[in-house]
């Protein structure tokens, strides 16, 4: 349904108020602190605080929606890391085909939470920053114009397009069209009838929709101002500067005092 | 840089002269002779065509389907022959501009263009964004966009929103205005509408007439809007009389030329001009004409047409009054009712939009008898199209149950249902995918588990009862709008429901593709017995084809009851923000004015004509009405 | 090479990308033919769009391709350093299209992708493949440097994922599909002006595209037999202490190098459609 499929949620916080860059700068600040470090002690500080502000900000919804990547996510490389990392400690868990050691389950514990925590990071993200200033951050960073407004049309688009998927699955389904099939490669193939709908819809309107662009005195050869342009406050320079002191301090944290690691 | 009309002193906008242009590259105009060569494979959509738009005018273009609207009025900003190429001559002059040589994106300094389809010319992220885009690309001072946006929302009367809404959230007529909105804040000389309407609902649609209206008013009188000083000259291609009324000057186009031109109400009066244009004669002026008036009587509105009834003493003898037994509908539908075949009781629908709840249906109680015809209107969000959904189980009750055939559809597979409730969505193109027109017919079908003999033999059924017969391996993508709802209908048809449930079929169609699909429709229920319900907006339609009406709004079912009773009450429907045709409103004016009150309204211009004391009837359409009463 | 840059000049070919990526994403994240582990990977349908889309719109779908990607990391609440490896590793699901088809020697049928001819089903399975598998290794190995997942199991996964999708749904599509965007006008050779295609001799073409498919699949291949163990036998209860982090910088070295080659490859290619649609 319209307007139902993003994630940003209206508000007025602090984050929500900075400019898009200062909120980049915070979130790559996040990051790399969940890179930097292995041990899960460490990896889940940041994890902590960005679930925390999450929940603050009345981002629960947004969470619900993930929560099941997040958990699977977990799951799956606490079972797989093991296996590729290396051993030490004594062994925590023996079973007849492999020894478990307790360095091999704090790292797979650490890297779990690190993708656990760009989840949720960039979910706060998403959550305090709408389309809008997504595409005007990517054009604040020197991403050239063209390339951001298609980034920014195909984020207008995606709404009507994923109705118009939701519709086309109706109409094949009262023309008694089902997916569902026993083999595999017969239930991939019963896409079809959906996928070329979707496909032949959007397709239909390039030709008038770029018809309706060059009529708006769209042309990436010309000179075009940037209306809504502001400039960086005080806060923003503030934010900037906690991004890059998590940056830089999570390296020389970790790589010249050695710390947080397992 | 060009002037504006008070600057430029040949008092003329835009000027074509002997313009020729044909979709295929290939297509050869003769040298020397100017004149086409007849045995060009692309045939010529403009044939020569001679043109003059004067500054401070409101020009309307009519003519056909697939006559050449459009592409004429793509050569006034240079799409044509810049963006769409083509074989092109001739001379196009705009605004001081030589329009065959400058570039779309060059011309937009200048000219602004408003097409149908809405959805295809928003860009923007937020309403902001959207409006400042154009002025952005002019390279206008950022200074100077913040005024542009306040004026340009302001005129298209959208200054109520939130404008760092993204324009996905809003409704159909408030996104075309926010189209508008984006091309004023260009301050073009010129504005070209192509069927700015054609894909709105009444209320969106009343919603853009009245900014484009406003713009009218300030081209003619050469006056502000706001700080600009608004559009010299607005050109529209429209294929509803109601639109092209605003205009002052009016241009029929018939084989790529311009077959007649002049002041608007002579003429949309000219009968004659008009059918030879294959333009809808206004339906007003269609009685009248009938009634044997002469031309400059013709009348346009309900309020001429009841002034003109008064003084030359017509008579008015509704078609039905108040308690007497109903006659059915003009199309004759619906002649025979029988058991109960759709059954809603207390049915209520709710999603999830933004986190919020919506109601969409609530407590709904509706049966449908078999071999009726029932429209169900309301405005955009009143429920209608979710309330439909339910008839054949394609969404589930959260409350109620909604029966077909007296089972439960929650116990019944759309494997069951859906072979005999058939559902015609909207936009045909949501559900066309074959590489030909027998195969997307013989999809449904097959999916039901037909083959072999009896499956051939209904697919060609079905592309026969719709007229596509010839068209069979042709692909369907290729076809025009028209065409591809009626493939979507075969496609539901070769399946041999007993009912057929509809959402607004005919959005996005010119009047004569609306009536003959609606024709087709009213022939499958008198002759097959087909059941009918159907969504829509059209009143008129609803006049014309469905002797039942349900009113919806807020979810809610607020009325069922005969179309004609319903027609009756005019300040009730204008509550629900519907608005009768003008033949229904002037059968209700002239009742009232006579005070006849148990006095029910004409339907369609026969009935009117009838009524007025003129005799003869002539469509076919209407002899079935006839045998019916 | 030089298209994917020259190609921002033109207003449809914007709006190709544009209505790509939201084709893309729009398709990506409601329809699932199959899951596989909930959560994780399972065999999307949307997948078939990149290579059939690379065909057809050339340097359109690999933007296209990578802008979808992301945005549907946006709306499905997975945007993060993840995303980079998604944009990139979906660019390159795109770009291999248009770059192999018809430069694959005597793989290739030499006509355009009507998909009425076994030969050409299987230019384009190979093309699946090497598509697959190139975003297979890109996004695999961006998430092995990023240590969220080991390479080997992302690698084979999304390789398949990738390929099956593609292969089932990518002959029919193009059967139905390439006739119609022709005659819309949509087709990049149509679209872009002929100054803006890449102009490269044939021979040099065809080595690009096989250097393309080598080094794609190769990636894919000996990535995973790195980190599951040289031999392959000592899977599980060893590898870990075989090559611990020294299996995993080898992993990560193997990976810039593999994306690197890819982009010399990319440098020195050309296309074959656009001489086949003009003939």
């Amino acid at each position: 349904m319209s307007g139902g499929s993003s994630l940003y949620v209206n508000g007025d916080s602090i984050l929500h108020r900075l400019a898009p860059r200062a909120k980049i700068a915070l979130a790559l600040g996040v990051f790399a602190v969940a890179l930097a470090f292995d041990n899960p002690a460490w990896v889940v500080v940041p994890f902590a605080v960005s679930l925390v502000t999450l929940l603050a900000l009345g981002g629960l919804k947004n969470l619900m929606r993930v929560w099941f990547v997040v958990v699977a996510i977990f799951v799956v490389g606490m079972v797989v890391w093991p296996a590729f990392v290396p051993a030490g400690g004594p062994v925590v868990l023996s079973t007849p085909l492999l020894d478990v050691t307790r360095d091999e389950v704090l790292l797979a514990l650490g890297r779990s939470t690190r993708f656990a925590s760009f989840i949720v990071t960039g979910l706060l993200f998403v959550t305090v920053t709408s389309n809008e200033e997504i595409v005007a951050g990517l054009r604040s960073l020197g991403v050239p114009f063209a390339f951001c407004f298609a980034v920014g049309t195909a984020l207008r688009l995606f709404p009507t397009l994923l109705s118009a998927t939701g519709t086309v699955r109706q109409a094949q389904e009262a023309r008694g069209h089902d997916v569902a099939a026993r083999s595999p490669i017969k239930r991939i193939r019963n896409y079809v009838p959906l996928l070329i709908p979707v496909f032949m819809t959007a397709i239909r309107n390039v030709q008038t929709q770029s018809m309706a662009l060059e009529a708006r005195g769209f042309d990436t050869r010309r000179e075009r101002t940037f209306y809504g342009r502001r400039p960086l406050s005080g806060r923003d320079w503030l934010a900037i500067l906690a991004g890059v002191a998590l940056i830089v301090g999570a390296a020389v944290a970790r790589y010249v005092f050695g710390l947080g690691v397992v | 840089m060009t002037g504006t009309a008070d600057e430029r002193d040949d008092g003329v906008t835009a000027r074509l002269r002997d313009v020729f242009f044909s979709y295929d590259r290939d297509a050869d105009f003769d040298e020397g002779s100017g004149r086409p060569d007849p045995d060009a494979r692309g045939g010529l959509v403009l044939d020569g065509l001679d043109l003059d738009v004067p500054d401070h005018s409101f020009t309307v273009v009519m003519g056909a389907s697939g006559g050449g609207k459009s592409t004429l009025l793509r050569t006034f900003n240079g799409i044509i022959p810049d963006f769409i190429t083509g074989a092109f001559d001739g001379e196009i002059d705009v605004v001081g501009h030589d329009a065959t040589s400058t570039r779309v994106s060059e011309m937009a300094r200048d000219v602004g263009m408003v097409i149908q389809d809405y959805e295809a010319q928003l860009f923007g992220t937020s309403i902001t964004a959207e409006v400042a885009f154009g002025p952005e690309n002019l390279a206008v001072p950022v200074a100077d966009i913040d005024d542009r946006i306040d004026e340009s929302l302001a005129v298209a009367g959208l200054t109520d929103l939130d404008r760092d809404r993204a324009p996905d959230a809003l409704s159909g007529g408030q996104k075309q205005r926010l189209v508008f909105a984006g091309v004023l804040a260009m301050q073009p000389d010129l504005l070209l509408l192509d069927e700015p309407t054609s894909d709105l609902d009444p209320v969106g649609s009343r919603e853009t007439l009245s900014v484009i209206g406003r713009l009218a008013d300030a081209a003619r009188a050469d006056e502000r809007v706001g700080e600009w000083a608004g559009p010299d000259s607005i050109v529209l291609v429209t294929h509803k009389i109601e639109e092209a009324l605003l205009a002052d000057h009016a241009v029929l186009l018939e084989g790529g030329q311009v077959a007649h031109s002049g002041a608007a109400e002579d003429v949309f009066t000219d009968v004659d001009s008009l059918r030879d244009s294959r333009v809808a004669v206004p339906p007003l002026v269609d009685a009248f004409d009938r009634l044997g008036f002469d031309q400059p009587d013709l009348p346009l509105s309900v309020d001429a047409a009841a002034q003109t009834a008064a003084e030359s003493d017509l008579p008015w003898d509704p078609p039905a009054t108040r308690g007497e037994a109903l006659p059915g509908a003009p199309a004759g539908t619906a002649p025979d009712v029988g058991d109960v075949l759709f059954e809603l009781e207390d049915v209520a629908y709710e999603y999830d939009a933004d986190g919020e709840t919506v109601r969409a249906v609530d407590g709904v109680d509706l049966t449908i008898r078999e071999g009726e015809v029932v429209a169900i209107v309301g405005h955009n969000g009143s429920g209608k199209t979710t309330l439909a959904k339910q008839l054949n189980g394609l969404l589930d009750p959260d409350e109620g149950v909604a029966r077909w055939d007296g089972s439960d559809l929650t116990d019944l597979q759309m494997s069951e249902v859906g072979r005999r409730v058939g559902f015609v969505f909207q936009n045909p193109d949501h559900q066309i995918f074959a590489a030909t027109v027998e195969e997307e017919v013989a999809f449904g079908p097959e999916n039901f588990g037909l083959e072999g003999e009896e499956l051939d033999r209904r697919v060609a059924e079905a592309i026969r009862t719709v007229d596509l017969d010839g068209l069979e391996e042709a692909d369907p993508f290729n076809l025009s709008k028209g065409q591809r709802q009626r493939v979507a209908l075969a496609s539901i048809l070769a399946t041999d429901p007993d009912a057929i449930v509809f959402d607004e079929p005919t959005t996005g169609l010119d009047a004569t593709q609306q009536e003959t699909f609606m024709d087709l429709v009213a022939e499958l229920n008198r002759e097959q017995g087909v059941t009918v319900a159907m969504v829509t907006h059209s009143m008129s339609t609803v006049a014309t084809y469905a002797p039942r009406t349900v009113v919806m709004a807020d979810g809610r079912k607020v009325a069922d009851a005969p179309t004609r009773e319903r027609f009756a009450d005019e300040d009730q429907l204008h509550q629900w923000d519907l608005r009768p045709p003008q033949p229904v409103a002037l059968a209700n004016r002239l009742a009232a004015d006579r005070g006849i009150d148990d006095a029910l309204p004409a339907l369609s211009v026969d009935e009117l004509v009838a009524g007025l004391g003129g005799g003869e009837t002539r469509t076919a359409t209407t002899d079935a009405a006839g045998d019916d009463r | 090479m030089r298209e994917l840059i020259t190609m921002w000049r033109d207003t449809r070919m914007i709006m190709l990308v544009a209505v790509i990526a939201a084709i893309y994403a729009a398709v990506l994240i409601p329809f699932n033919a199959l899951t596989i582990i909930p959560g994780i990977t399972s065999i999307r349908p949307a997948n078939v769009f990149p290579v059939i889309f690379g065909i057809m719109f050339g340097p359109a779908a690999a933007w296209g391709s990578a802008i979808g990607n992301l945005i549907g990391d946006v709306f499905s609440g997975q945007l993060g350093p993840g995303s980079v490896g998604g944009f990139v590793g979906n660019f390159f699901f795109g770009l291999v299209g248009y770059k192999l088809w018809g430069n694959l020697g005597p793989l290739s049928s030499g006509e355009e992708p009507r998909m009425d001819s076994a030969r050409q089903v299987v230019e384009y399975l190979v093309i699946a493949l090497t598509a697959a598998a190139a975003c297979a290794a890109i996004i695999a190995w961006w998430l092995d440097v990023l240590e969220l997942f080991p390479f080997s199991v992302l690698g084979t996964i999304i390789t398949v994922n990738n390929f099956l999708a593609a292969a089932v749904l990518g002959p029919p599509l193009l059967y139905l599909v390439y006739p119609r965007v022709k005659e819309m006008g949509l087709l990049y050779p149509d679209v872009m002006r002929e100054d803006d295609l890449p102009d490269v001799a044939p021979s040099r073409r065809q080595l690009a595209a096989t250097g393309i498919v080598a080094v794609s699949i190769a990636w894919v291949a000996i990535g995973i037999a790195i980190s599951v163990g040289v031999e392959g036998t000592q899977f599980l209860a060893t590898t870990g202490e075989t090559f611990g982090q020294g299996g995993s910088v080898t992993q990560q070295v193997l990976g810039a190098v593999g994306l690197l080659v890819l982009l010399g490859l990319t440098a020195i290619s050309g296309d074959s459609l656009s001489e086949m649609v003009r003939r």
